[in-house]
């Protein structure tokens, strides 16, 4: 019933995207309602566009739980992106270096490596703030840039196949693959690039919300988050929820790499990452920051990915910025939302 | 003089004025009283065409205006002096007060003249206030004053106040009063907003009270009695007085000596604060806000911030001055916030989760190793204990925080803390915000605690509440202990003067 | 959840599922009239309207497109790791016949061929051995051979300058054949190289273009040779703020700034791509490698009305003469892919 009523306002967010999106194909002289049926076809077509659509929706699901874990906690973590370029990078490394190890070990280890280079990378903005108060938008948004360069830096001079003219690593062990769903269950074919980090997105969902609203360190991440004063009132250590968070954020941020580098393209791919750590955000907000918002969320903008691809090479005007028409929208009117209940809470209580 | 017929008003469906109808006779002091949230603010609020009425009429002096600014009513001659004062600090009182009608041309600021004639009201009234000083530098009643300038200077012939003594000391209340006098003496009407029913009998000449955002009664101050009032605002008969029997004082539980707690520059906002608290009684710390009650209270909990604190804190004759803030909770300190809103509650969270805050750790609600899985038909189980036991409506453990109102806030936090059955309550502004009803359920328990003997530091600025539930009375001011009293024994004018340092400014 | 509320909800699922049930229906029927022939090209990261390598290739599609009875749509990913879903998409609702622009897409277009055999592919500037995928490449270290004198014979300071794009095998080809010309012409030439960067984004940054170009025309440079895609306007930028001359690539950009564009290193991309599409019409598609050198004109240097003023017969005598003997294989160039 609450849940229904919770996801009432999201779904007049979409719809009322959607309206304005009709406007914008009207205007640039397309039909709005051949271009949603390919929107909608494409990417719920059977198999390539469910699988792409999820395909695309794994990454979201790991920067969306990101954004809201960390959110959780009071944190607005910029630097998803940042974090999941290091991490795939880091991934991909071991997954060179050991190539020769056995998969049950090598798989394992490469998640561990994402998960830990994730953290890491999250957490020196959570030390940042939590010890000098530095603000963590600024510092993940620095992080980001170091991120993305040094993983370059390393992919041009250190691991790239020579005479290769695409900027890429040389290609990870078979061992440290993935498996891709195709080749798991009969009826889908293996060129859909959806692999088992699309089941794991969905655990860590889970995990997430275990760990948020089932354990005590989770219960102090949110005190932190919804009010620090009254968190230490009740004894709890701000500062290092503030770190647990952020790490915490980082590592699942990590994980796409599961899905890019062991899943997909097995290997280190210089800007692969579509913004996915930025669109995050959006999937939190749209999410409510809870994982189930997040699977629901990701799905939508996966969708998104999918048909507006379809929609830009396929109709003769309308390009793929109604994508990002439609997602603005959406979060317009989510954010618009908020505003309004944050204003609707402080006249009832000046009453 | 102002007349509202049939007003009512709804916040998202809920009726915060109900057909509310108030007569304000030319001339007269009126005063307005009700529990929070029985809709006065908001009627007065409406006067000031600060927010719009659903339905009903505004009259000044006999004809129906719509407002729909406050610029409207300055401009008929109603001003507001807000609880929360609307001033530009590091600018002068001149400058507050011509701020939105700047003297001269768009160009050249004529200060000089609107210098004079604020001079000139200040002196008819006796405020005593220098145009020239910068708001920074006067004290909060002075500040209150410049607030009444600044709608006297508008020509304001009718001023609403509300609650203009909740920060003031009794010495600089007593003196409002007595400018209240003076200007209607000069005929000025005035309405004033409070919950304080000794203030009510004082200055009042009549008085309305609200309750559930409809008027439930009106009399002339000269006819009705405090029990009387306090019935109509809480809708049944109240105690008004404290019984409390004898305390029986044991074993020092707390022992302060020599503390400090020294910010950056140098700057003590506690020093050389020592005494000691018993088993089984009320040691009150009456000082006007400000005089470093909150340091006490922050430093003997564990939660100062940016500051230095040194000296002994000792509880059963342990040092717990080095202990973090779950050491000392483990050790049997509780703590009533100050602020709850800031401080005691996660109003978005519900009522569950905020029944295990400070306590989280504690079995049977934490369990596993390093007690780290939560059991939510554990806490559930708490949560329902701690609700009936305090009354806290409606007891329902899934509504947020924020849904209550402020007196059942307070008691799910004293429950909460009550609950940890401690050693040592620290208890600061326990009834703030409470309505009468409330705090007379309080008052019972902070009394049955004591006499359960658990030793309780109590820190009000309400002089009342200190002077009625303490058993030995702390006066501070500026950062020290400048007194120790009776409070059976001593007058409410005597710690006044304590608590401003002998002068009569406040 | 009230009833009204209700009501909405469920005609907005049904909206949904309807849209959805008429999309997968016509997918194919929305993506181009699946009775004619249906081409589909996907650009580099520089976009169509690079007025270079990419422009060249959208003019030859588009030709096609008016020549013959088929549809053509296009994708402009913008960044390369959109390259791949977008020639995936083309495969997917079953396109006749795929091209990609540019060396980059090599790999992608390997992969996808692979897993969808029946449709044809074509490749610009790479090679694949897959049958249904045609490489279509060019012998542009001969054009550069030739512009390169031109250059020499230009120059009044003896530097001449080299703007390539990205730093790869496949640009280092224009570069040697270049400089090879222009020290046939001059022995004692100097030439100055720079290249905008190692990644993709080296198409896509005129800025960084510009920059280099001023810093050659500094250290003495008159004419520059722009191998650079998008970022090569930046050079053109330069030239006509210091007055010197530049060399176009793939296009013939003489037109862009009249008077500062000695002449144009064309790489008939639009030939070869128009060339493709009419195969597939003839029925006549094959795939392997196609070349395209200097005899059959997919690759020259530009003269029209824009540059005629720039160069004199003389030198074009001389540019001529060696053209046939590289023809006739008496003048070798190196091909520094080939290494």
């Amino acid at each position: 019933m609450s849940f229904l009523r919770q996801l009432l306002f999201p779904l007049a967010a979409v719809a009322a995207a959607f309206a304005v999106g009709a406007l914008v194909v009207l205007a640039v002289g397309d039909s709005p309602l051949n271009t949603y049926a390919l929107l909608i076809g494409s990417a719920l077509s059977w198999p390539d566009g469910i699988g792409y659509t999820l395909f695309y929706a794994t990454p979201l699901i790991f920067t969306g739980l990101a954004v809201a874990v960390a959110f959780r906690c009071g944190l607005l973590n910029i630097g998803a992106e940042g974090q999941l370029y290091i991490a795939a990078f880091a991934t991909a490394w071991v997954g060179i270096v050991l190539a020769g190890w056995p998969a049950w070990l090598l798989v394992p280890l490469c998640i561990l490596t994402a998960l830990l280079t994730g953290g890491f990378w999250a957490a020196v903005p959570g030390v940042l703030k939590a010890r000098f108060g530095a603000h963590e938008v600024i510092t993940t948004i620095m992080m980001n840039f170091i991120a993305v360069a040094l993983a370059s830096y390393f992919t041009q001079y250190h691991y790239k196949p020579p005479g290769d003219p695409i900027l890429q690593t040389v290609p990870i062990g078979e061992n440290a693959h993935v498996a891709r769903i195709g080749a798991l269950v009969p009826g889908i074919p293996e060129r859909i690039p959806l692999n088992l980090a699309f089941p794991l997105a969905l655990a860590a969902c889970l995990l997430v919300y275990l760990f948020l609203w089932r354990t005590r360190w989770g219960y102090q991440i949110r005190a932190t988050g919804a009010n620090p004063a009254a968190a230490l009132y009740g004894g709890i250590a701000t500062g290092k929820q503030i770190v647990l968070a952020m790490s915490l954020s980082g590592a699942l941020a990590g994980l796409v790499a599961v899905n890019e580098v062991l899943g997909y393209r097995y290997r280190y791919y210089d800007s692969f990452s579509a913004g996915y750590g930025f669109t995050g955000i959006a999937v939190a907000l749209l999410g409510r920051n809870h994982p189930v918002g997040v699977i629901l969320a990701s799905l939508l903008f996966g969708a998104l990915l999918r048909g507006g691809l379809f929609v830009d090479i396929f109709t003769e005007h309308v390009s793929k910025d109604l994508v990002m028409v439609l997602q603005g929208v959406i979060i317009l009117f989510v954010a618009a939302e908020a505003l309004f209940r944050g204003r609707g809470e402080k006249r009832v209580k000046s009453v | 003089m102002l007349e509202l017929r049939e007003i009512t008003k709804r916040f998202a469906g809920v009726p915060a004025n109900d057909r509310v109808n108030l007569t304000v006779a030319p001339g007269t002091i009126h005063a307005l009283v009700g529990e929070n949230g029985a809709g006065k603010s908001t009627a007065m609020r409406i006067a000031y065409g600060f927010y719009g009425a659903d339905s009903g009429e505004i009259l000044v002096e006999g004809r129906v205006h719509r407002f729909t600014s406050p610029h409207d009513a300055i401009r008929l001659g109603i001003g507001m002096v807000h609880q929360h004062f609307m001033l530009v600090e590091p600018m002068t009182v001149a400058e507050n007060i011509v701020l939105g009608l700047e003297p001269g041309s768009p160009f050249a600021l004529d200060l000089k003249s609107a210098e004079a004639r604020i001079r000139a009201l200040s002196d008819e009234l006796g405020l005593a206030i220098d145009p020239t000083r910068r708001i920074e530098d006067l004290s909060v009643g002075q500040q209150q004053r410049v607030e009444l300038l600044k709608a006297l200077y508008r020509e304001a012939r009718l001023l609403i106040l509300d609650e203009p003594t909740a920060v003031l000391s009794p010495q600089a209340t007593a003196e409002l009063f007595t400018i209240l006098r003076r200007m209607r003496a000069q005929g000025k009407t005035i309405v004033i907003v409070t919950h304080k029913l000794s203030e009510v009998l004082d200055i009042s000449d009549e008085v309305t009270v609200m309750r559930d955002g409809r008027v439930v009664g009106h009399r002339r101050t000269a006819e009705t009695n405090a029990a009387e009032l306090a019935h109509l605002m809480v809708g049944r008969d109240v105690l008004l007085r404290v019984v409390k029997p004898a305390a029986q004082p044991k074993a020092p539980v707390l022992g302060v000596r020599g503390l400090a707690v020294t910010f950056k520059g140098g700057e003590k906002r506690l020093d050389g604060v020592s005494f000691e608290v018993r088993a089984g009684e009320i040691v009150g710390i009456a000082g006007i806000e400000g005089n470093g009650q909150t340091e006490l209270v922050e430093a003997l909990a564990g939660l100062t911030e940016g500051g230095a604190v040194s000296g002994t804190i000792e509880l059963d004759g342990r040092s717990v001055a080095g202990l973090s803030v779950r050491q000392r909770r483990a050790l049997g300190i509780s703590h009533v916030p100050e602020d709850r809103h800031r401080r005691g509650l996660l109003l978005d969270f519900d009522l569950q989760e905020n029944a295990i805050l400070g306590a989280d750790d504690r079995p049977p609600v934490a369990v596993g190793p390093g007690r780290f899985w939560l059991r939510r038909d554990e806490i559930r189980r708490k949560t329902e204990k701690i609700l009936a036991a305090f009354d806290v409506r409606p007891p329902d453990p899934e509504r947020p925080a924020r849904a209550l109102s402020g007196g059942n806030q307070q008691k799910l936090i004293l429950g909460r803390e009550l609950d940890l059955q401690p050693k040592l309550l620290l208890v600061a502004q326990p009834t703030r915000g409470v309505d009468i009803g409330g705090i007379e359920f309080i008052h019972r328990r902070l009394v049955e605690l004591r006499d359960a003997g658990c030793a309780l530091l109590l820190v009000s600025s309400e002089l009342e509440e200190v002077t009625a539930l303490a058993d030995r009375l702390l006066v501070m001011r500026r950062g020290r202990i400048v007194a120790e009293v009776d409070p059976e024994t001593t007058s409410m004018e005597e710690i006044g003067l304590l608590m401003t340092g002998g002068s009569a400014a406040a | 959840m009230s009833r009204p509320r209700l009501q909405l909800a469920g005609f907005a699922l049904a909206l949904v599922l309807g849209l959805a049930t008429t999309g997968c229906r016509d997918l194919s029927q929305a993506t181009g009239d699946p009775g004619k022939l249906r081409v589909g090209i996907v650009f580099d990261s520089g976009g169509k309207d690079d007025r270079s390598f990419n422009a060249a290739a959208f003019r030859g599609v588009q030709q096609a497109a008016k020549d013959f009875p088929i549809v053509l749509r296009d994708a402009e990913p913008g960044d390369p790791a959109s390259l791949e879903p977008a020639m995936r998409a083309f495969a997917e609702v079953g396109y006749d016949l795929v091209i990609g622009i540019g060396f980059a897409q090599t790999p992608i277009v390997e992969a996808v061929a692979k897993d969808y055999p029946k449709v044809n592919f074509a490749i610009v500037d790479g090679v694949s051995s897959l049958p249904n995928v045609a490489s279509l490449i060019f012998k542009e270290h001969e054009g550069s051979y030739l512009v390169g004198m031109i250059a020499a014979h230009t120059s009044k300071t003896g530097k001449i300058g080299f703007v390539g794009g990205m730093d790869v095998p496949l640009i280092h080809k224009f570069q040697v054949g270049y400089e090879e010309g222009a020290r046939a012409v001059n022995p004692e030439i100097q030439v100055i190289q720079n290249y905008v960067g190692v990644t993709e984004a080296a198409w896509n940054n005129p800025g960084k273009g510009k920059e280099l170009a001023v810093a050659q025309i500094g250290k003495g440079a008159d004419v520059l040779f722009a191998a650079a895609g998008n970022s090569g306007l930046g050079v053109f930028d330069a030239v006509e703020q210091l007055d010197k001359l530049v060399i176009g690539v793939d296009s013939n950009q003489n037109w862009v700034k009249p008077g500062h564009v000695l002449t144009s290193m064309v790489k008939r991309v639009d030939n070869a791509v128009y060339q493709i599409i009419g195969d597939l019409v003839n029925r006549r598609f094959q795939g392997g490698i196609h070349v395209y050198g200097l005899p059959d004109g997919g690759i020259g240097y530009a003269m029209d009305q824009y540059n005629e003023k720039l160069i004199s017969p003389l030198v074009i005598q001389d540019v001529e003469a060696a053209k046939a003997k590289i023809i006739r294989g008496e003048i070798t160039v190196t091909d520094a892919m080939a290494q």
